[in-house]
């Protein structure tokens, strides 16, 4: 319907480059969270739990 | 080990909370009073600081940076403080960051009401204040960062991560769409024009909602919710999946603010499905909120605080599931620039930001000065007249922007617009705007019963000292991981090569793709043996990353990155790439840029846009859909967002000099049941040629072909223009000079969608900027 510049192949590679790199730590990350020891998740989902003194 | 008293620094807690209670009901009296005007224009009072165009960004600013900015330094600085046991690393830094921002919040009320704009939404305020900011913002980091490293707890827990988050991209986002030349001390360009300049800028007004409005806001729902409700949050692991899927792929979103224009389709389509995948983490997020109330709904009778933050996050669940929906792109071609968008974000800052806000505030505040809240019943009553503003005003918005969309996309079957006339579409809707002023009052009733019931609770308490017993080693430990094996891991380095052999695949040909292929299969496979042989390794990797600040901050600035750098990068370059038989954007004569410099000054660009949509109700009622090359000269860009008035970008020709006179007299004149406001002091002021030297100096050195002029000749291109349309208005009585703002203005409207058009049988192209003709 209407004109639009045509970009080069470039930016194709540009963006599934960009989407890999993300897209791996992504993986790598979430991968890491789920195996993570039930101890240690345990100890993070305490911490805001914590109590202080208050004068 | 030996035993360390610490003392939290909550001095710099209560300076934030209370800041943030005062600019909120500014913000929000602000935003009455602008809702007020759409409905009723004498409201403008014919007074420019007092005009629509102006006190808009006021409002957005001060919500987003002084209201929501205040909350979450006060949220993070208290929430960090006992999430590592330390106290914040220094009370200077921390002064330094309060009064830095709040003389920017200063300097952004008293700039934007004078007319010092750059002329892009949430991002107005002039480049001294924006060099403030960063520097502010960077204080800010110092102290952060610095109070991680001298944390006394060893993991970070994920309310940090979402801080880190924050403060990164919000520093990425901000420097880059800021970046920018200034033609004086009050004035500068954008270095973007035209749709780069587009997309920078919804790369970063998307994602300061998303980095600035969200992640923070939920690093303090997941420290106040399970504060609030006594118990840990209901998933830990969701928890850290919702953090890492909206660092993925929040960034990538931008391009929906953009579809249906003449953005290129690939971006439209990039934005929009990664929209819809922001679906899944945002209801992950909201349910992992929501479940952590399991067992302890029963409090949610009793206890404001409680009632506040699960409305709040059922209202994050709301909007984030409403943004996806309008980023569909037929969804969007009714919603876009109608009051569906005003209530949508208007769902999510006074649904989730107001009433998260309320919630912590009711919460911290009794804790920070050692007492009782002053009254239960006043924080009820504040919920419930807060929740029924809220509904007011989004359902509202919501009939009048589908009443908007609907009828200005209507066609007949004899293809004619069904509402030919914009203003039926103004008018039919004013009992909706009605409705929201009377939803906006209500809420801004509710903020200041807050403000009431929280000045009660202090005068009736003292500040408290907060303190915390630490064991400290003899020797400080050292961090987690370092930087370098923070990547030298055989996680991170398998990860590496898929990707390079995946690209190495799909991009290469012949033999480097066939070896790639092997490669790629042959290094999944040896992933999965290795995992298998020393799975728990791997995990001690993982596991040092949580207690490693640094390789973290740097992993999620990767991630950011790449999603930017997709939208960015393309198109710096597309003039090169321009094809030969584009329309190209005529460059504005010395007058013409004076004139487009007072309609930013003035906000016009929050009422019209200037870019015509590929639907068919548009191009029917505004001519050729809008084109890329069309705008090229555009610094900052003027798009728009929101379609108050009737879209400008081919204006220019439509009207006769004269109707534009009268119609910035006074729009009822012309235009019977318009809501634009008088413009009276552009009849008497004087343009400012003087300031077009430098002007033209920077657009030049942009690219844009300006002839080189004399300060003298610029003076007399403007007498000349000027001139013929003063002579032009003399012929129907009108005597005015032509050195007053209106003829500016109207030599800049008479020239919108004029562009040279492409010679029918262009030889090879050269490069775009080249082949306008300099006025």
């Amino acid at each position: 319907m209407f004109h639009q510049v045509e970009f080069a192949n470039w930016s194709v590679v540009v963006t599934v480059i960009a989407f890999a790199v993300s897209f791996c730590i992504f993986l790598t990350v979430v991968v890491g969270a789920i195996r993570c020891s039930n101890e240690k998740v345990r100890h993070l989902a305490q911490l805001p739990l914590e109590e202080e003194k208050r004068s | 080990m030996k035993t360390k008293t610490i003392e939290y620094n909550d001095g710099i807690v209560r300076q934030f909370l209370i800041a943030s209670v005062f600019w909120g009901i500014v913000a929000m009296l602000v935003g009455v009073l602008i809702a007020s005007q759409l409905a009723f224009h004498v409201l403008n009072f014919n007074t420019p600081w007092l005009t629509f165009g102006r006190l808009r960004p006021l409002h957005t600013n001060a919500a987003i940076f002084a209201f929501v900015g205040n909350m979450i330094f006060a949220g993070i600085y208290h929430s960090t403080q006992r999430l590592v046991r330390a106290r914040l690393a220094s009370d200077f830094l921390s002064q330094l960051h309060f009064w830095g921002w709040q003389l920017i919040i200063v300097a952004a009320a008293l700039t934007l009401p004078l007319g010092f704009t750059r002329g892009k939404e949430y991002a107005e305020l002039i480049w001294p204040i924006n060099i403030a900011v960063v520097l502010i913002w960077v204080v800010f980091a110092i102290n952060f960062f610095w109070t991680l490293a001298i944390r006394n707890e060893k993991s970070l827990y994920v309310a940090i991560w979402f801080y880190i988050a924050t403060i990164i991209t919000v520093a990425m986002l901000y420097i880059t769409n800021h970046l920018q030349i200034p033609t004086s001390l009050t004035h500068s360009y954008p270095i973007f024009g035209g749709v780069q300049d587009g997309l920078v800028q919804w790369w970063y007004g998307h994602n300061a909602v998303a980095f600035f409005l969200t992640t923070p806001v939920l690093g303090i729902m997941y420290y106040y919710m399970p504060k609030a409700a006594e118990r840990p949050i209901y998933s830990y692991r969701l928890s850290v999946v919702h953090f890492w899927s909206l660092v993925f792929i929040y960034i990538w979103a931008g391009p929906h603010h953009l579809l249906n224009t003449a953005l290129p389709e690939w971006l439209q389509t990039l934005g929009m499905i990664f929209s819809l995948m922001l679906w899944a983490p945002s209801w992950g997020g909201m349910l992992n909120g929501l479940l952590t109330l399991r067992g302890a709904w029963n409090k949610l009778r009793t206890d404001p605080v409680l009632k506040f933050l699960a409305a709040g996050v059922t209202f994050y669940g709301m909007s984030t599931f409403e943004g996806p929906l309008m980023a569909i792109r037929s969804v969007n071609a009714v919603s876009h620039y109608t009051d569906w968008t005003i209530g949508h974000v208007h769902s999510g800052t006074l649904g989730w930001n107001s009433f998260m806000a309320a919630g912590m505030f009711y919460w911290l505040t009794p804790r920070l000065w050692n007492t009782k809240l002053y009254s239960t019943k006043l924080a009820d009553i504040h919920f419930w007249i807060g929740m029924v503003g809220i509904l007011l005003y989004i359902a509202s918005m919501w009939v009048s922007g589908i009443t908007q969309g609907l009828m200005l996309n209507a066609v007949t079957p004899d293809g004619t617009l069904a509402y030919p006339n914009f203003l039926e579409v103004v008018n039919s809707v004013r009992p909706m705007l009605h409705a929201r002023i009377l939803g906006g009052v209500l809420f801004l009733s509710g903020m200041i019963l807050m403000a009431y019931n929280l000045f009660r609770t202090i005068r009736s308490g003292k500040p408290a000292t907060a303190t915390i017993e630490v064991q400290v080693p003899d020797v400080p430990a050292k961090e987690g991981m370092s930087l370098i094996s923070g990547f030298l891991n055989p996680p991170v380095v398998y990860s590496f090569l898929l990707v390079l052999f995946g690209c190495g695949w799909g991009f290469a040909q012949g033999m480097v793709s066939a070896v790639s292929l092997v490669l790629l299969v042959e290094t999944a496979l040896v992933a999965m043996i290795h995992l298998g042989l020393s799975g728990k390794k791997w995990n001690d990797w993982y596991e040092k990353l949580l207690e490693s600040w640094l390789p973290f901050t740097v992993l999620t600035f990767v991630a950011v990155v790449a999603g930017g750098m997709i939208q960015i990068l393309p198109t710096v370059f597309y003039k090169q790439n321009a094809g030969a038989d584009a329309p190209l954007q005529k460059v504005y004569t010395p007058l013409e840029l004076a004139g487009r410099d007072i309609y930013i000054r003035e906000g016009c660009y929050n009422c019209h846009s200037q870019m015509i949509r590929g639907l068919v109700g548009d191009v029917l009622r505004y001519g050729k859909s809008g084109r890329l090359t069309e705008s090229i000269y555009d610094f900052p860009f003027q798009w728009g967002s929101k379609r108050t008035g009737p879209d400008l970008q081919r204006v220019g020709g439509k009207y006769p000099n004269i109707w534009h006179f009268q119609h910035l007299m006074d729009p009822r004149s012309t235009s019977v049941g318009s809501v634009m406001p008088n413009y009276p002091w552009l009849f008497k002021q004087v343009t400012d040629i003087p300031a077009l030297g430098s002007k033209i100096r920077v657009l030049t050195g942009y690219g844009v072909p300006y002839p080189p002029r004399s300060p003298d000749a610029i003076l007399q291109s403007c007498i000349d223009q000027a001139q013929g349309i003063t002579e032009d208005l003399a012929k129907n009585g009108i005597k005015i000079g032509p050195e007053k703002e209106v003829i500016a203005v109207i030599a800049y409207l008479q020239q919108l969608g004029k562009y040279n058009e492409p010679a029918p049988a262009a030889p090879a192209a050269s490069p775009a900027p080249k082949q306008a003709s300099a006025n």
